[in-house]
């Protein structure tokens, strides 16, 4: 395997840079790693010149603040938790109020869609209990 | 410094023991076995490692590195430490390469504890078996174990209420 070292770098989001090399068109990157400081993208023994070449000017150019489609898609799925968690909070509260079944089952399936959010979002590892 | 190892002599009646045969046979074999070839690593860097790399690499080529000369014969490695996989269904896989060639072959030597996002300990014990005499090299490796995620592991950097030294070490022992 072939390595190129990137020394120096401050505040790398890791995940977000690899997304990034592993876009890369035939650029083989297996991976990137931390240590002390320094950035090492680990590539495919065949990589040539001209393919190193392209990763160190997207690394060069790498902002940690910006999230990677996957960082993205967890931060949206964060929100619509939350969001339907204080929806289903509201329905507890008002499903002791209500007169109607039909209500009652309104406010209840509110609660469920919480839950399976929340479901998914463990099933998918993007959440722990 | 560890004396040379020298093959135990079968001794003969009325045979003449010298100056040589004492200082090797006994001194130097009873030093040696008090003080084995060892070679030892305790982390106390300035961060953590972390890696996003699905095949085995070099944790630390420079810092999680042993280098010790043997007399030949059975070599124990160990390694523990904590670490974790920053996707909860992913892990990490620990291996070591000896003289270039890894010893715990297709997935590694051990694979932490899949269970949440949350730092694991790991450790493992590796019995090397009848090692050749003559100089030899251990780097510690690592992979994330999932298809997303990476992999982090704990160096003694201060790291809130996980500021452990991880220890990577081997020893001649037969």
């Amino acid at each position: 395997m072939r390595e190129i070292v990137i020394s120096n770098m401050q505040g790398v989001n890791l995940e977000a840079l690899d997304a990034s090399l592993r876009a890369l068109p035939d650029a083989a990157v297996k991976g990137i790693s931390l240590r002390r400081g320094n950035v090492i993208v680990h590539l495919a023994a065949d990589a040539d010149d001209k393919q190193a070449a392209a990763i160190r000017s997207l690394v060069s150019g790498h902002d940690p603040l910006q999230a990677s489609a996957a960082q993205q898609a967890q931060k949206t799925r964060e929100a619509q938790i939350r969001a339907a968690h204080d929806d289903a909070k509201a329905a507890r509260q008002a499903a002791a109020d209500a007169s109607t079944l039909t209500e009652q089952v309104a406010l209840l399936t509110r609660r469920i869609d919480w839950l399976e959010q929340l479901l998914e979002a463990l099933v998918a590892g993007e959440k722990t209990l | 410094m560890t004396p040379t190892w020298h093959t135990p002599l079968t001794w003969q009646v009325d045979q003449l023991v010298t100056e040589a045969d004492l200082n090797g046979q006994l001194r130097d074999n009873l030093t040696f076995l008090k003080d084995p070839p060892t070679a030892f690593v305790r982390l106390d860097e300035e961060a953590d490692y972390a890696t996003s790399s699905d095949e085995f690499v070099d944790v630390d080529r420079d810092r999680l590195a042993l280098h010790l000369t043997t007399a030949g014969g059975d070599l124990l490695v160990v390694f523990f430490g904590i670490v974790k996989n920053v996707y909860s269904k992913g892990s990490v896989a620990l291996d070591v390469t000896l003289d270039g060639t890894r010893i715990g072959k297709n997935d590694g030597l051990i694979i932490s504890s899949t269970y949440a996002r949350d730092w694991t300990p790991v450790s493992f014990m590796a019995l090397v078996r009848e090692l050749a005499a003559g100089s030899h090299r251990l780097f510690l490796q690592w992979k994330r174990n999932g298809e997303i995620g990476s992999a982090v592991m704990a160096a003694g950097a201060g790291t809130e209420h996980y500021d452990t030294h991880a220890q990577f070490w081997a020893r001649e022992i037969s």
